[in-house]
């Protein structure tokens, strides 16, 4: 009876961590066939000095993601997914991985907002920051399109920006997107899987 | 060990209390016809607002507007709508908010949420935020809901 008990409450409730379909290369994000190199650009970090992220992030699995701290859901939960996932896997996979958040909202998101904000989550994520003309270019250059603020609402604008964060394998190449509803299950299968693929440490 | 008292339960009522405790199941608040079911509430990192969840639900044959959001310790509330286009994100206000005839308006995250701004006092997990929403037709409620993390 217990068995059957825990099964009915299994079938009711429970979400087993691989119930996605998974890629050709055995991700639940969205593969990219064939990869892409990873972008090159140089903007600024929440310090105030300049992050050139191709050398900053090199070796890393590179997880990357354009928003805003005024951002209602997508990127709160995408940030707090991550960083729950990352404290619970092993301490050498966390250390493998960088989170790099680079704000579309460059009026309101100072660099010390931009800290304050990431440290809610995890203090190691880097935030970055740069002119509108920049953050145009870097959002191109990583091939999302480039985010628009909707400034007729006053202050409070909202900001459109691509939901998607972008892995970089450590082998410097553009592998996966994982879009807005990629849960922690989700990150906690894939994420032990890139940090491995041309891993150098 | 102590045993549980479920055990000796019937075991159908065993199985229901199960469920509703797994499931963690939350009764839904009346509005003239209108059932609200609460979802949950998120306090952003730089606590000077959150989002909060919910869906309203309509039996009836008529469609309801939502009039009036108010939360308490909060200084503004509005219902916002998110679109997805080309892999963009963008969020519009949703005015008027409506309740469609035998349909539901259902704040989920990605899809709609209710924001709220200025707090007048600091809100955090584990607290519980009260939503008082006012409709045309079907009169007002209060919803009280739970604030817990981002993301699961």
């Amino acid at each position: 009876m217990r068995w059957v008990l825990v099964g009915l409450l299994a079938a009711a409730c429970a979400r087993p961590a691989t119930d996605r379909p998974l890629s050709p290369g055995g991700f639940v994000g969205a593969e990219l066939i064939p990869p892409r190199p990873k972008p090159e650009f140089v903007l600024t970090g929440t310090d105030g000095r300049l992050f050139d992220f191709r050398r900053g992030t090199d070796g890393y699995l590179t997880l990357l993601f354009f928003g805003y701290t005024h951002c209602p859901d997508v990127c709160p939960v995408h940030m707090s997914n991550i960083a729950a996932v990352l404290k619970r896997l092993p301490v050498d996979v966390g250390r493998s991985v960088r989170v790099v958040f680079v704000t579309t909202d460059p009026a309101r998101d100072t660099p010390a907002r931009l800290r304050e904000w990431l440290d809610a989550f995890d203090p190691s994520f880097i935030g970055l920051t740069g002119t509108p003309k920049e953050l145009e270019q870097v959002q191109q250059a990583a091939g999302v399109l480039p985010a628009v603020p909707d400034t007729a609402g006053g202050p409070n604008y909202t900001v459109g920006h691509a939901a998607q964060v972008i892995a970089y394998t450590p082998d410097n190449l553009e592998r996966v997107m994982y879009p807005f509803g990629t849960r922690q299950a989700d990150w906690a299968h894939d994420i032990p899987l890139l940090v491995r693929i041309g891993a150098r440490r | 060990m102590r045993r549980l008292p479920l055990r000796s339960a019937p075991p159908a009522l065993a199985a229901l209390a199960g469920l509703a405790l797994a499931c963690d199941t939350k009764p839904a608040i009346r509005a003239g016809q209108l059932r609200i079911e609460p979802g949950y509430a998120n306090v952003a990192p730089t606590g000077d607002g959150g989002t909060a969840y919910f869906v309203v639900r309509n039996p009836g044959a008529l469609p309801d507007t939502l009039t009036s959001v108010a939360v308490t310790g909060a200084s503004a509330a509005h219902i916002h709508t998110m679109a997805r286009t080309g892999g963009m994100e963008r969020m519009t206000p949703l005015d008027p908010a409506v309740v469609p005839a035998k349909g539901a308006l259902q704040l989920a995250p990605g899809a709609a949420h209710l924001m709220f701004e200025g707090l007048t006092r600091p809100i955090r997990i584990g607290d519980t935020v009260a939503v008082r929403l006012g409709f045309a037709r079907n009169g007002s409620a209060e919803v009280r809901l739970a604030v817990r993390p981002y993301g699961g």
